[in-house]
């Protein structure tokens, strides 16, 4: 190992295609989209430099504020239901002794294989005027019909819903992998000490799984900030742009009015607030006692 | 060195597989020639005088024709709509026409996609724009800027096409810059106001006039558990429409005026139609989910008898009639009472768009395609009066349809000499931001939940960004 690792051509060699893969289709055009975001732009035409004023505009557009709303709401609800219903359901099927443990790790990944389009295409059956929701409780004699996905404040919810119901089973399966990961000596332990199961798991899997959560956190909280393609189906962005994202304001500046420079801003901004949680994740994760090992291990080399 | 000899063959297969590969761009050479030498034709013709220029132009285009069944296959692409029998009947009728006419031109169709022309756009950067296209006047405007559509001023008055152009739709065919960018194939378009004559009949109602009208209306009919009016308020141009034809009984030049800006929304006619519009609204004109409610939806609730009224424009006629017989009509729009409901009824929402198949300038056939284009053109309005019963194209075809117009049609032929101003469809309007912002605002009109006073509010902010 140390033989290959000191290769520094080896080393050149065996990073050379994904950097190069990296830099053309992500550092480049995330360079591209920050340059052209000071810009007028058609899309086809030269280009010309305008200052700040796309983001001038953009910081007083009423939908700016929306979409950032709306953004946080969507984070916020994916995060929560996803994180919770995954960790429950992943440490129920840990449980060997669980019957029907295949069928539902399996029943609960399906969602995930499907595409986005079908499961809106199916939420969009159930949740709308005449839908099935609405049938339901008409046919349960309740007067509580309610316009699901037309409402200007409550359609990001239900739509954030959709989201983390498709999405659970991929955080379920990255849980279920962590748990697999850990050795069962430590449950045995802490089942002779007469720990009981709830506690286990809450000092030993949770604790354990710190890397995993981390990850999910990433995923669903830039997920969130990212969303469009489930308000472009469910509600296409109404009413009002009332469950516009910066992605759909992105859209529809570039597509919809030809005005790239100013969509090109809302990414920036967007791209800006992903690796602003990136880094608060990775702050609020950091292994503190890390620093000091390192600094251990370098005066034990020393020395 | 088997492996060596084993290499070298498959070295040489790939070599002869590309070669051939390439050899097939013969076609693309000789179109090349025929363009170019059409090209220097028309130089040397444009030196003569006019008539001689007519002459020898319609003996180019013979001899061309002649060319082109001489020499191999010229194969065009054309992005355009291919979606239902509107759309379908007129193509498939072109294609029929073009292989007696063009025997050596072949189409290659690409359907048109639904997304605001974000494909095309895609093309167009990408330089893959098809030879043909069908563009809307925010393309049209968006590709004159990056030289990416063709000018046919002089294709349009070599064939005849200016010649057979209606005097209603000679406006059509320009651009703002005075250029002909593409061949229109509709003419002035109409919004109507469709109603169920049966549910009116049976609940008792007559036709409304007047706002007070159609709030009795309202209330008959949700009594009777039908809903007013179905409108599919996820098409943005709907909402627009649905708001147009309120705004034209207050302030005729509706929409139009507001995205040529000789009127503001700040005006006292347009903020009265966006208090009427949301009156109408808590009344309970339109169906409470209409703004997540799709075209298929909405037409599926009128043609079942589940809605009394609907909003389209004319080439539902044929559809409606076909469903509903002589139980469906359309009616002059309701106004805020009978003196302006008279005043009104020459002044129509909707009308005609400087949008129809344009040609790439870079296309290797460009100069043949611009005749294809036209040529489509013309088979698309012959189709249309001919199957689709609709006389409203944009030229002369001298054509009949196939059998008798539909009552609604006449009793639109009728009226037509009286209208004297119309308005545009969204995808008429010429300034993207007021387009994106109309439809947008609408829709929250409709939905119920913003105010007219944040209505107004928030299209004074859009007016004033129209110009950025």
């Amino acid at each position: 190992m140390k033989k290959y690792m000191g290769n520094k051509l080896a080393i050149l060699l065996f990073i050379a295609p994904a950097l190069a893969i990296f830099i053309l289709f992500d550092f480049i055009p995330i360079i591209q989209v920050f340059g052209y975001s000071f810009t007028d732009w058609n899309g086809l035409t030269t280009p010309d430099f305008t200052g700040l004023k796309n983001y001038i505009k953009l910081f007083g557009d009423k939908v700016f504020v929306t979409s950032n709303r709306n953004q946080i709401i969507f984070a916020i609800i994916i995060t929560v239901y996803q994180m919770l219903f995954a960790t429950i359901f992943a440490i129920t099927i840990s449980d060997k002794k669980m019957k029907g443990r295949k069928f539902l790790r399996v029943a609960y990944f399906i969602p995930v294989i499907l595409s986005v389009t079908v499961v809106c295409q199916l939420w969009g059956s159930i949740l709308d005027g005449n839908g099935l929701l609405n049938k339901l409780f008409e046919a349960s004699g309740s007067d509580f019909k309610q316009n699901w996905l037309g409402d200007r404040y409550k359609a990001i919810y239900v739509i954030a819903f959709v989201n983390a119901w498709q999405w659970m089973g991929y955080q379920f399966a990255l849980i279920v992998a962590g748990i697999k990961s850990i050795p069962s000596d430590y449950y045995e332990a802490a089942r002779i000490d007469g720990c009981s199961n709830v506690k286990a798991h809450m000092k030993i899997t949770i604790p354990l799984l710190a890397e995993t959560y981390k990850f999910c956190l990433i995923i669903s909280l830039t997920g969130g900030i990212k969303a469009f393609t489930e308000m472009n189906i469910l509600t296409g962005g109404g009413p009002n742009k009332s469950t516009y994202t910066l992605t759909y304001m992105m859209y529809n500046a570039a597509f919809k009015k030809s005005d790239y420079g100013y969509g090109l801003a809302a990414a920036t901004i967007m791209v800006l607030e992903c690796m602003v949680i990136m880094l608060l994740i990775n702050f609020i994760f950091r292994d503190k006692n890390e620093g000091k090992e390192e600094q251990k291990a370098r005066r034990k080399r020393n020395g | 060195m088997k492996k060596k000899m084993l290499s070298t063959l498959m070295s040489l297969t790939m070599v002869a597989g590309l070669l051939a590969g390439c050899g097939g761009s013969s076609s693309t050479t000789t179109s090349n020639d025929t363009a170019a030498s059409t090209e220097e034709a028309s130089e040397a013709t444009a030196e003569e005088s006019v008539e001689e220029t007519a002459e020898a132009e319609t003996a180019e285009s013979t001899e061309e024709k002649a060319e082109a069944a001489d020499g191999e296959k010229v194969t065009l692409s054309i992005y355009t709509q291919y979606a239902d029998d509107d759309t379908k009947v007129p193509y498939d009728y072109a294609v029929e026409q073009l292989a007696e006419a063009y025997p050596n031109v072949e189409l290659n169709l690409i359907v048109q996609a639904q997304d605001d022309g974000q494909t095309l756009k895609t093309l167009a950067a990408t330089g893959q724009l098809p030879d043909i296209y069908q563009a809307s006047t925010d393309l049209i405007n968006t590709f004159r800027e990056s030289n990416q559509i063709m000018v046919l001023n002089d294709v349009a008055q070599s064939t005849g096409f200016l010649d057979k152009l209606y005097d209603a739709n000679k406006d059509l065919a320009y651009a703002e810059d005075g250029n002909i960018y593409a061949f229109p194939f509709s003419g002035q378009e109409y919004v109507l106001w469709y109603y169920n004559k049966a549910l009116f009949e049976e609940n008792g109602l007559e036709v409304p006039q007047t706002y007070d009208d159609l709030k009795n209306c309202i209330d008959t009919f949700t009594a009777a558990g039908i809903t007013p009016l179905a409108l599919f308020g996820q098409e943005g141009w709907n909402t627009a429409a649905a708001y147009d034809v309120i705004a034209t009984r207050y302030a005729e030049g509706g929409i139009k005026a507001l995205d040529e800006q000789s009127a503001n929304i700040t005006d006292q006619g347009y903020v009265d139609a966006a208090k009427m519009m949301e009156e109408l609204v808590a009344a309970g004109l339109y169906q409470s989910d209409a703004t997540t409610t799709n075209y298929d939806q909405a037409s599926e609730m009128f043609l079942s008898g589940q809605a009394a009224m609907f909003i389209n424009g004319q080439w539902y006629i044929e559809d409606a009639t076909a469903k509903l017989g002589d139980d469906v009509d359309w009616m002059f729009y309701p106004a805020a009472d009978a003196a302006s409901y008279e005043a009104g009824k020459s002044a129509f929402s909707g009308g005609g768009s400087a949008s129809g198949f344009a040609v790439n300038p870079d296309s290797e056939n460009a100069e043949l395609a611009a005749e294809v284009a036209e040529f489509i053109t013309e088979k698309y309005c012959e189709a249309k009066v001919m199957y689709r019963h609709n006389p409203l194209v944009a030229i002369d075809t001298g054509k009949e349809p196939d059998s008798e117009y539909p009552a609604m049609m006449k009793k639109l032929s009728d009226t037509l000499p009286s209208i004297t101003s119309t308005t545009k469809f969204t995808w008429g309007l010429t300034n993207s931001t007021f387009n994106d912002g109309i439809q947008s605002e609408t829709q929250g009109l409709v939905s119920g939940q913003f105010s007219a006073d944040e209505f107004i509010e928030d299209m004074t902010d859009i007016m004033e960004d129209m110009n950025d």
